[in-house]
């Protein structure tokens, strides 16, 4: 082992996080294998890359808000993009002031550490804290994304977006081209520059463009599609060279974490779980083709929101709510029995990776808020909630032709021993206190260090590989 | 609904003559018979400055007392970041604010005209009125763009200008007798007349408002001049890239041209004031409309040609914050003769409240700060290639604050100016140190924190309800 000082003497650590959306660790090491992406390839060859799971459910909101604060959405309260407001069936869209646990810039805060925070999804409206802060996806103004505010001159000067314009891209390729790269620009200039000119222990970094680039042609590149192929390569490209000016520009002694919030896989089906549960006559509504769910018939026992949430309509919370209490249990047993069999006709195969419970799956605070049972995502079935859809199984829709995966995220930390797996999203912020020196506990997820002395770090990353292939026997 | 209880306060007509700058509104160096006839039955603020130098805030202000950036109608919140327009920022607490919602509770009649469009029902601001007509409905995007104008660049000059003639022509053949004037009086008092009693009546002219007409048949113009003036109209407005570079300060016009506009501006500032004497008369003498208050005031001026600018919103110089503002009405309740001081057209809000219950209301006068909104706003400034460059200069938010003569003006980018306006009325010379820069810089500091927080962007964060924007975002990658 041996113990890494920076030359100058300061001993402070300093941690420096690229997130990189919907990234799988899966493709990386495909790409690398393939000897692409030479800096991804010698950075990986300095410490652990591994598989992680993502949150569940791993939709890009929940995923983020579980890595920054450490706690799974039983905890943190964001169970999803949207959710129904507490007393109603009317849709709200979960933000940061929804979020129920502190951020670890936060609890670094409280240390006297001080952050960057760039592109964090589920970090609007950007609210003050100790370093800096420019909200991620979905923040519908930069106006409200940027803290401090004199900084929303600057990142407009050097042609800074939030995100790249979804629908275009989706619609036209040559604009989805000329946005990713667009936008990256804009997202690493504004890295370069907050790295030179700011003071900080932790750098949270993230680019969004990947998943966006996913969503729309995951199964094209699968597919070998010319073009589509060509684009991955050229934009995987350019985030590596970022990384290689990453590296060489960060001062010595900051450890650097890659990371990614889910993985992503080829979408084969559309699963409409609210078709699904209509068909089953859980579900029903007062509109011939409802628009959310404002408009559930008050008799409906189970609603659904996406992907893959199962909600008991209990009498009582809402007004239109109509199980009483000591009928829960049996529409809970009923409707468990009958995922059991929701099963594509053609295939056989279950929609579905794993039926959780909600007790089983959340822990804290906000857990009575959460969905009666969870589906995780099978690769290939991607699970939808549209209330007007009246088909349970159909095509991917228009130009989105890709699905999230949940236990392929990525995570890399440079020349640290990883304890044994499993590898969980919520464990990235204990690893970050850990690795400032500051005691992870207070999170629900552990440190993903091996060794409880953040100094201490493999010499010989032969250690590493027998440590890991020890977890594996 | 509290419609049937009567209020016991004088109704009021609320005028905003868009557009209007107060030197040319007074006439300067002649007996302006208008301002005389008003210092007469009522009161002329002689310094009346607006909180905003463009349409949609300054009207807030006057409609809920506060500063642009309190009420949030003004440019950061009215674009989203594709740069669309928002629908209904008049909404939640600003309703319950809203002038007309408060003078409806009390039993008020509440009528609105407007000839403006961003002063129209999209944006909210027909909140609290029974009835609200929006001479020019649809929003303030929609530019026609027909075919001559835009195949008129093509053309080679005689061609062109020749093209433009017919363009203009048919045009102020089409518009009818003004901008709507005569038509929004026409339905003011139909309206009136249909019912007694108490009433609060918004009308909104336009007529001072670019593009500037001629007079109704070239009244007092020459052959010559009137070749000259359509010729000009065509050019201006077949452009719009005039518009552009008028507001960046960078139009160069004739000396000749730039007559010509000033002398269209002030014909339609003088038609609009014949109208108003018109609409003054009319109240004064209609029986059962004689302790009827009147408020004249204007949302903000214009710019010809000075400082290199042309048009409103760009800047805070005093051709755009000097307002004229003129109360009509009984003198218990809203005094006579001038007022020198200055005063903040936002403070019409309490003083509309005060006449409601018959209670006098002298307005304050004093300090008072004004802030401009950046200029980005104006979608079609994206178009013009040297506008990217200036990007954060004119989005940038600017404030001014005022102490007697002395001006002061910053903006976020840190640049700072100090005018003095009693020996340079004209803002030319910026004050060097021997001026109060230190003392001006702490009002306006005080100013600004002492300022209520939070009302400007919150309806737009998907917190408290389902946002079209958040929704669009979420469908375009299949979340919803």
């Amino acid at each position: 082992v041996n113990r890494r000082r920076s030359p100058d003497g300061d001993s402070r650590s300093r941690v420096f996080v690229l997130g990189l959306d919907g990234f799988p660790c899966s493709y990386l090491r495909t790409e690398t294998d393939a000897g692409r992406l030479p800096n991804f390839r010698a950075l990986v060859a300095e410490g652990s890359l591994v598989p992680m799971r993502s949150s569940v459910p791993s939709v890009s909101s929940t995923a983020w808000t579980t890595f920054f604060t450490g706690h799974d959405a039983g905890a943190h309260g964001v169970f999803g993009f949207m959710d129904c407001r507490p007393e109603s069936h009317d849709f709200y869209f979960p933000n940061l002031d929804h979020v129920r646990t502190p951020a670890i810039w936060d609890v670094l805060a409280d240390k006297g550490k001080r952050s960057v925070v760039l592109n964090v999804p589920g970090t609007y409206p950007a609210r003050p804290l100790r370093g800096t802060l420019v909200s991620g996806f979905v923040a519908p103004s930069l106006e409200r994304a940027v803290h401090p505010p004199e900084l929303l001159a600057r990142l407009r000067h050097l042609g800074y977006r939030i995100d790249l314009d979804a629908w275009s891209s989706r619609a036209s390729f040559e604009r989805l081209e000329e946005d990713l790269f667009g936008t990256f620009d804009g997202r690493t200039a504004a890295i370069r520059m907050l790295l030179a000119e700011e003071d900080w222990d932790l750098f949270v970094g993230v680019v969004t463009e990947t998943d966006r680039l996913y969503h729309f042609h995951w199964n094209d590149m699968e597919a070998g599609e010319p073009r589509v192929v060509d684009l991955f390569h050229r934009f995987h490209e350019a985030i590596d060279r970022f990384l290689g000016w990453l590296v060489e520009a960060l001062p010595a002694g900051v450890e650097l974490v890659l990371m990614s919030d889910h993985g992503f896989t080829k979408e084969r089906v559309d699963v409409s779980t609210n078709a699904w549960l209509r068909e089953r006559g859980y579900l029903a509504f007062q509109e011939d083709v409802p628009k959310n769910l404002s408009s559930i018939d008050p008799r409906s026992t189970v609603y659904s929101l996406a992907p893959g949430r199962f909600y008991v309509n209990r009498a009582g919370a809402r007004p239109r709510g109509s199980v009483p209490p000591d009928q829960v249990p049996a529409v809970l047993e009923r409707l468990v029995a009958d995922l059991r069999g929701f099963k594509d006709p053609e295939t056989g195969e279950l929609v579905y990776q794993d039926l959780l419970l909600r007790d089983d799956v959340y822990h804290g605070a906000q857990r009575e808020s959460g969905p009666d049972v969870v589906l995780t995502l099978r690769p290939g079935y991607e699970l939808k909630a549209s209330t007007g859809a009246t088909e349970v199984f159909g095509p991917p829709a228009n130009g989105l032709a890709g699905m999230h995966s949940s236990d392929d995220a990525l995570l890399f930390v440079r020349g640290a021993a990883l304890r044994p797996g499993p590898y969980e999203l919520h464990d990235l912020a204990p690893t970050v206190a850990s690795l400032l020196g500051i005691d992870p506990a207070g999170f629900l997820g552990t440190s993903l260090l091996a060794s409880t002395d953040p100094t201490v770090r493999v010499h010989d990353m032969d250690d590493q590989k027998r440590l890991q292939g020890a977890k594996t026997q | 609904m509290s419609g049937s209880r009567s209020p016991e306060g004088p109704s009021i007509v609320f005028v905003v003559a868009d557009t209007t700058r107060a030197d040319v509104f007074a006439e300067p160096g002649s007996n302006s018979p208008f301002l005389d006839e008003a210092r007469r039955a009522g009161r002329v603020y002689e310094r009346a400055t607006s909180p905003a130098p463009w349409t949609a805030p300054a009207h807030a202000s006057m409609f809920t007392g506060l500063a642009p950036a309190e009420h949030g109608i003004w440019r950061p919140n009215l674009f989203d970041d594709a740069g669309h327009p928002r629908s209904k920022l008049v909404q939640g607490e600003l309703v319950d604010r809203w002038l007309p919602v408060k003078l409806k509770k009390l039993g008020y009649r509440t009528l609105g005209i407007s000839a403006n469009p961003w002063v129209a029902p999209f944006l909210g601001f027909d909140a609290g009125f029974d009835r609200f007509l929006s001479l020019k409905e649809g929003g303030p995007m929609r530019r026609s763009r027909a075919l001559s104008a835009r195949i008129v660049r093509r053309f080679p000059d005689p061609v062109a200008s020749r093209i433009r003639r017919r363009r203009v022509k048919r045009r102020l053949s089409e518009r009818g007798l003004d901008g709507g004037a005569r038509r929004s009086l026409e339905t003011l008092f139909r309206w009136l007349a249909e019912d007694r009693g108490p009433f609060f009546a918004f009308v909104n002219f336009m007529e001072p408002h670019w593009p500037y007409q001629p007079p109704a048949d070239f009244e007092g113009f020459s052959t010559q001049e009137r070749r000259h003036a359509i010729d000009l109209i065509g050019r201006l407005t077949s452009f719009s890239r005039f518009s552009i570079k008028a507001l960046l300060g960078q139009a160069t016009l004739p000396d000749r041209d730039r007559a010509m506009l000033q002398r269209l501006y002030v014909g339609e500032v003088r038609y609009l004031q014949s109208r108003l004497t018109e609409l003054v008369e009319k109240v004064e003498a209609a029986e059962g409309l004689r302790d009827t208050i009147v408020v004249l005031v204007s949302d903000h001026g214009e710019q010809l040609g000075e400082h290199g600018l042309f048009g409103h919103g760009s800047s805070l110089y005093e051709e755009l914050l000097h307002v004229p503002l003129l109360v009509f009405g009984p003198e218990d309740l809203v005094g006579r003769g001038s007022e020198p001081g200055r005063v903040g057209t936002q403070s019409l809000y309490e003083a509309c409240k005060s006449w409601a219950r018959c209670e006098g209301a002298d307005l304050n006068g004093g300090f008072v700060v004004a802030e401009g909104d950046g200029m980005w706003f104006h979608p079609i400034v994206r178009r013009l290639p040297s506008a990217a460059s200036l990007e954060t200069e004119l989005r940038a938010t600017s404030w001014t604050a005022y102490d007697g003569d002395w001006k002061y003006v910053r903006d976020e980018t840190g640049h700072e100016a100090l005018f003095d306006l009693a020996s340079d009325p004209g803002e030319t010379r910026v004050v060097g140190a021997e001026g109060p820069w230190k003392a001006m810089r702490k009002i306006m500091a005080e100013a600004l924190a002492g300022r209520r927080p939070g009302m400007q962007v919150d309806r737009n964060d998907g917190s408290s309800e389902t946002n079209p924007e958040i929704e669009a975002q979420l469908r375009a990658l299949g979340y919803m």
